[in-house]
């Protein structure tokens, strides 16, 4: 049997021309994926926010926080490792920094963590990955599109969460706050988010057992909240060398709303957030997918 | 015949498993046929699949479609291929009209009233959620987001799973009218009749290597037949197995039956010289096929 190699007028001719790549359709649909839990993360947070602004004009009225915790000490504890003032939580936007946006990483680590696992292995668990990546679709298009989704979803939250801050300062009497100090206080949340958002990436794509990889990160996240807070509050030798490896010595919320982003902790979290994608995306373009 | 499928020496093994998925397995598909990829569970015709769109990466070997290897132009090859998984998922909350849509997004140049076309022949109500569809509903959609844009390759795994005996013989009509379109069907099933009925060869794997690759009709002519005359005079078993081709014959009352290989030329002209009231051919069938080759 004689054959030719193959049909080359007619194929190749297709075949060889650049591919058509069609940005944003993988994105969009994540996103519409998303929608519900954007807003009711975006709704659940802003109520947090909205009910600490409606207590604040009781507790400043009394000063029940600053005594509070001067009775157990924290204050004068609290201000040996800040480079503020502790006695500015008895502020408005200290107060609220230190109520609500103290608490996000932690409280964002439960929306993000599931989300980093769903947005490569939930698709390549459920099976719909066979159907995307039949597809012209490099992986690494569909890799990038997914977790920008994911990304984008949380900045919405925040945008729900500021406009809910800001608009609630408004409102209440005496709260002396600007209009940037709402944005940094929010805006600092991301970089922390993204760093807990990729490790989930890093750690689904390479441990490839969903549960496996949810229970690494959420591990990771509280032992490194804990570490962080002990250290604070102690003075042991270990735990003073350990925080620095604790990704919450980088966040500070009264900091940024009192005196300023840290712009180099920032970009630090920002560049292990980059570190931990690229790794993610290098591994889930040269690992076999089982779909 | 232009290849369009070039398999060769495919070898994957995974990692901590005994033996390899798949050994050095060699093959062609050619343009504008139909073919069958039969074997039982964990025989590797998965992985094959899996290794063609480059989902998997072989551990020796190589694939090559339509003249590109697929791993060096996995987008490329991918834009010519048109996929139905085994285990076919979909968007539970998505209609079938969105997955349609959501498919075409991610296929440039793809007609959506062609799979509207399918959608009308397959008998399927595209208004309806995923997690609405029935099992044979969602196979329905897999098969035409597979097809829609006319695809010069069709990679089809199990695809009636689930499909009820109508609809089955309208997808039969649609692989024939892709195939005379020239469009080629790489098609791994378990339901042998169907794969007898569609396919032009059948490659037959088993335990990741392969057994056989041949033409439908070849295969079945090598096997066992079985042919039963049916008489009032007595016939004698003995003198019917000494007849040409056949293998063995048995006697009884008002019958006898034999068992040819190859030309039924001599049985046919030998039994001539008696009153046949009565004469059945069991016809050897893909399964024998299949069974000799698991068991033997």
């Amino acid at each position: 049997m004689v054959e030719t190699p193959l049909d080359t007028p007619r194929r190749l001719s297709t075949v060889s021309q650049p591919h058509d790549l069609r940005p944003g359709a993988i994105f969009m649909q994540s996103l519409r994926e998303n929608l519900t839990g954007i807003i009711i993360w975006g709704m659940g947070y802003s109520a947090l926010i909205f009910a600490v602004t409606v207590l604040y004009p009781v507790l400043a009225e009394n000063n029940m926080l600053v005594n509070v915790m001067s009775s157990m000490g924290l204050v004068d504890r609290l201000a040996e490792n800040s480079p503020f003032d502790m006695r500015d939580v008895a502020t408005y936007p200290g107060y609220v920094a230190f109520q609500a946006l103290g608490w996000a990483p932690l409280i964002f680590s439960v929306y993000l963590i599931p989300q980093g696992i769903r947005a490569i292995m939930g698709e390549e668990s459920r099976g719909t990955l066979a159907l995307v990546l039949s597809t012209p679709i490099p992986r690494w298009q569909f890799f990038i599109e997914r977790a920008l989704a994911v990304i984008a979803s949380q900045m919405l939250i925040l945008l729900i969460m500021w406009a809910v801050f800001f608009c609630g300062a408004l409102l209440v009497d005496g709260a002396e706050i600007n209009f940037w100090q709402t944005v940094r206080g929010i805006l600092h949340v991301l970089p922390i988010s993204l760093v807990i958002f990729t490790t989930t990436l890093l750690f689904s794509v390479t441990l490839r057992n969903p549960r496996n990889a949810a229970g690494a990160v959420a591990l990771l996240v509280l032992v490194s909240y804990f570490v962080r807070s002990l250290a604070d509050l102690t003075d042991v030798g270990m735990l003073e060398l350990l925080h620095y490896f604790s990704i919450f010595s980088y966040y500070s919320s009264i900091g940024s709303m009192m005196v300023g982003m840290n712009i180099a902790t920032n970009l630090g979290l920002l560049s292990i957030s980059t570190m931990m994608f690229v790794a993610a995306l290098f591994a889930f373009q040269r690992r076999d997918l089982y779909i | 015949m232009n290849t369009v499928i070039d398999i060769q020496g495919l070898t994957k093994q995974y990692p901590r498993k005994p033996r390899p998925a798949l050994a050095d397995l060699t093959m062609r598909v050619y343009q504008g046929e139909i073919f069958g990829y039969l074997g039982p569970n964990g025989a590797g015709k998965t992985t094959t699949i899996r290794c063609m769109l480059d989902f998997v990466r072989p551990t020796q070997g190589h694939i090559t479609i339509m003249g590109l290897n697929v791993q060096a132009n996995s987008v490329a090859v991918r834009r010519e291929v048109g996929f139905l998984p085994a285990e076919l998922a979909l968007w539970e909350h998505m209609s079938g009209y969105d997955t349609l849509r959501y498919m075409a997004d991610l296929r440039p140049g793809c007609d959506l009233r062609y799979a509207f076309e399918l959608a009308e022949r397959l008998r399927l109500d595209l208004r309806q959620r995923a997690q609405e569809y029935s099992t044979g509903n969602k196979r329905k959609l897999g098969i035409i987001q597979a097809m829609m844009h006319r695809p010069p390759l069709l990679i089809l795994d199990e695809p009636t799973t689930g499909l009820d005996p109508l609809v089955r013989h309208t997808f039969n009509d649609l692989l024939h009218e892709a195939r005379d379109r020239g469009q080629t069907v790489f098609l791994s099933s378990h339901i042998l009749s169907e794969v007898e009925a569609v396919c032009d060869r059948v490659a037959v794997l088993r335990e990741g290597t392969l057994r056989r690759v041949e033409r439908v009709d070849v295969l079945k002519n090598g096997l066992t037949r079985t042919v039963t005359f049916y008489s009032d005079v007595v016939l004698d078993p003995v003198d019917w197995s000494a007849l040409a081709g056949v293998k063995r014959a048995e006697a009884g009352p008002g019958y006898v039956r034999v068992y040819v290989t190859g030309s039924m030329d001599a049985v046919i002209k030998y039994a001539a010289q008696f009153p046949i009231e009565d004469m059945r051919v069991d016809a050897a069938g893909l399964e024998q096929v299949f069974m000799e080759f698991y068991n033997g």
